[in-house]
């Protein structure tokens, strides 16, 4: 495995019991790229997502994460793998138990040994990175959608990972907030050079975010397309990805499908 | 003049200024030595600190809390901190940072006076009267209305709702009800005994399992299955919108969620209890054949002769209010669901409680009122 790739997937298979979602899926991702998994509803995007975070096992293949294999870990080895990675899941997924800075504080207080005043410092620190400064003290509830999506991505960046996952960062937001949430996971990759992967099918927030871009397809089960977002919606011949880019309803695709076969 | 430091951090006085210099790591696991190594560094100073990061390795956001703390320390003893050479991954780091804002003082809401605080809790006990008359009241047109038209009643889950409340409590039930039976003949004997009244233990077993035990242990099971059951249910319809889905398209949440509980409850607690009565009566049977030697037959005829049919049904009687209260109360609880995971599991402890109060309560009344009668 080349060392400038820090997340590789080999042949993996995803399936549910008997129905197979996913079928020998490989690709890989370098050190500091902004990816992004996109597709169609129901199209696997969210199941490959489980597979590399280490919440599902592959039925076959592999899933390298800086060189250790997820899909293998046991419990030791996955945590301490899991702990390379912040994911910021579709709605946040604060606990609702505690406020604000007690979520960002948490994974501080469990895995390192800060002093008390420091853990606080750094909980302002990461609430100003994503502009939330000053609503420390607020509970879950009190936050609205969007404020619920840059806490969460606050929590996932308390343990500085070098890889951040987004499940639908735009999900749910309006236009205005989910550019700024898009800018902001430029910013950070930019700075910090944190490796970036995205699972979205919003084409804003993908034209936006992505360098490098696979699409999965739901008949397919596995990669229809790889390379950069614009590229494939101005020069890809396969018409369901031409769709999918130029936002074109299925019955369009299906129409150009039928040229494209009799051409 | 060169004074070394420990760990990575070296300090140089210069003719303006005192030049921190650090070259090691500066992340989550050794900002605690490097922000000590920092102030022992500098000591006392006070004035100008310039700090040299351009062989600093790694940085993250230990290191960013360093930096701030630092300056923040320095600034406040009116000295000034500088960062005169770093490298592009800390000046992007740095650059994320609102530094203002990290030390600004949160903003602390005004402690409420007193008489505020009072009145806001006397509020929100009329607004719980109130919602609780208004249940009450939906509830009962509910049930007057299910009466008068018994083709509107949503049966498809009220059959499904008595299946779970009933059949599936069967088998806890009859442990239950088996046990009491059998330690209050247990109890019993051994006091009997001492006066050559081993007869009466039919008498004992059979009046308080039927009239109170029986009643009372089954609703107790009910409230912590069904009644726990029935607000989580509607907590989480609560928090995921779905009642709100319901009154938006028109339709009564009374007659949609409530009767059907309330109406499997009312016909399955007496069912419950006829059971709990019969398999209770067994296990005071067990006692008194098994430990007493009394014959089976002597048993049986000196508990015909003990228990009346008033008895057993005075019994009844007060599970069908039990069953009200219990279906009522967890129903309640679930809408007053407000956000998240942690509500619904606050109402449904709510709706255990509040419902074996009632319970009880309810229990003490009907006793009351059949002494009188």
């Amino acid at each position: 495995m080349p060392t400038d790739a820090v997340i590789a997937v080999e042949n993996l298979t995803a399936a549910y019991g008997e129905r197979t979602i996913l079928e020998n899926v490989s690709f890989r991702v370098r050190r500091g790229e902004r990816f992004v998994i996109v597709g169609g509803s129901g199209c696997g995007k969210t199941t490959l997502l489980r597979h590399l975070i280490g919440l599902q096992r592959p039925s076959a293949g592999h899933v390298w994460i800086d060189g250790e294999d997820i899909g293998q870990a046991e419990t030791e080895q996955l945590r301490r793998i899991q702990r390379k990675f912040g994911v910021l899941f579709q709605s946040g997924a604060l606990f609702g138990s505690l406020t604000l800075g007690e979520n960002i504080a948490l994974p501080l207080q469990e895995y390192t040994h800060l002093p008390p005043t420091l853990i606080r410092l750094i909980v302002r620190l990461k609430l100003s990175m994503v502009r939330l400064d000053g609503f420390e003290d607020f509970r879950i509830a009190e936050l609205s959608g969007g404020m619920k999506k840059r806490a969460g991505l606050a929590r996932a960046m308390a343990l500085d990972p070098g890889i951040l996952f987004f499940d639908e960062p735009s999900a749910g937001l309006d236009p205005i907030t989910s550019a700024e949430l898009d800018e902001l996971i430029l910013q950070i990759n930019r700075s910090l050079g944190t490796t970036i992967v995205v699972v979205s099918h919003e084409l804003p927030s993908i034209f936006t975010i992505a360098e490098r871009c696979i699409m999965l397809d739901r008949s397919a089960k596995g990669i229809i397309a790889e390379g950069a977002p614009q590229d494939l919606r101005d020069r890809s011949t396969d018409p369901r990805v031409r769709a999918f880019f130029n936002r074109q309803p299925q019955s369009a695709a299906r129409r150009a499908a039928v040229g494209h076969r009799n051409s | 003049m060169t004074a070394s430091g420990e760990s990575g951090v070296t300090v140089e006085r210069t003719a303006t200024a005192l030049r921190l210099r650090i070259t090691e790591r500066m992340d989550l696991v050794t900002a605690p030595a490097l922000l000590a190594a920092a102030r022992k560094a500098l000591g006392s100073h006070v004035g100008r600190v310039e700090l040299d990061l351009a062989a600093v390795p790694y940085f993250d956001s230990g290191g960013g809390a360093v930096v701030l703390q630092l300056r923040h320390e320095i600034h406040s003893r009116g000295g000034r901190l500088e960062i005169v050479a770093s490298n592009p991954a800390i000046d992007g780091f740095l650059a994320l940072i609102d530094e203002q804002a990290v030390f600004a003082p949160a903003p602390v809401e005004p402690p409420q006076h007193f008489v505020v605080k009072v009145g806001d809790a006397a509020l929100q006990v009329l607004r719980d009267a109130r919602e609780l008359v208004i249940f009450t009241g939906e509830l009962v047109l509910g049930l007057v209305d299910a009466f008068r038209h018994p083709r509107r009643i949503r049966w498809r889950e009220t059959w499904l709702y008595m299946e779970r409340t009933g059949v599936d409590g069967v088998p806890i039930v009859v442990l239950i009800s088996f046990l009491m039976g059998l330690i209050t003949a247990f109890q019993a004997a051994v006091q009997l005994t001492q006066f050559g009244a081993d007869i009466f233990v039919a008498n004992l077993v059979g009046l308080s399992i039927t009239r109170e035990l029986g009643p009372l242990m089954t609703a107790i099971i009910a409230a912590g299955r069904s009644g726990a059951a029935f607000a989580a249910e509607i907590g989480t319809m609560k928090v995921s919108e779905e009642v709100d889905a319901l009154t938006t398209m028109g339709f009564d949440r009374t007659r949609f969620l409530v009767t059907p509980k309330v109406l499997a409850l009312v016909f399955m607690l007496p069912c419950l209890t006829i059971i709990a009565d019969l398999v209770g009566i067994l296990g005071g049977l067990v006692v008194a054949v098994g430990g007493m030697d009394l014959p089976a037959q002597v048993y049986f005829r000196q508990l015909r002769t003990a228990v009346s049919a008033w008895d057993v049904l005075s019994g009844l009687i007060k599970t069908v209010a039990f069953a009200i209260l219990i279906a009522g109360v967890g129903c309640l609880r679930g809408f007053q669901a407000s956000t998240g995971a942690e509500s619904v599991g606050r109402i449904t402890t709510s709706a255990i409680v509040a419902a074996i109060f009632l319970i009880i309560l309810a229990d003490a009344v009907f006793t009351v009122i059949f002494h009188y009668w």
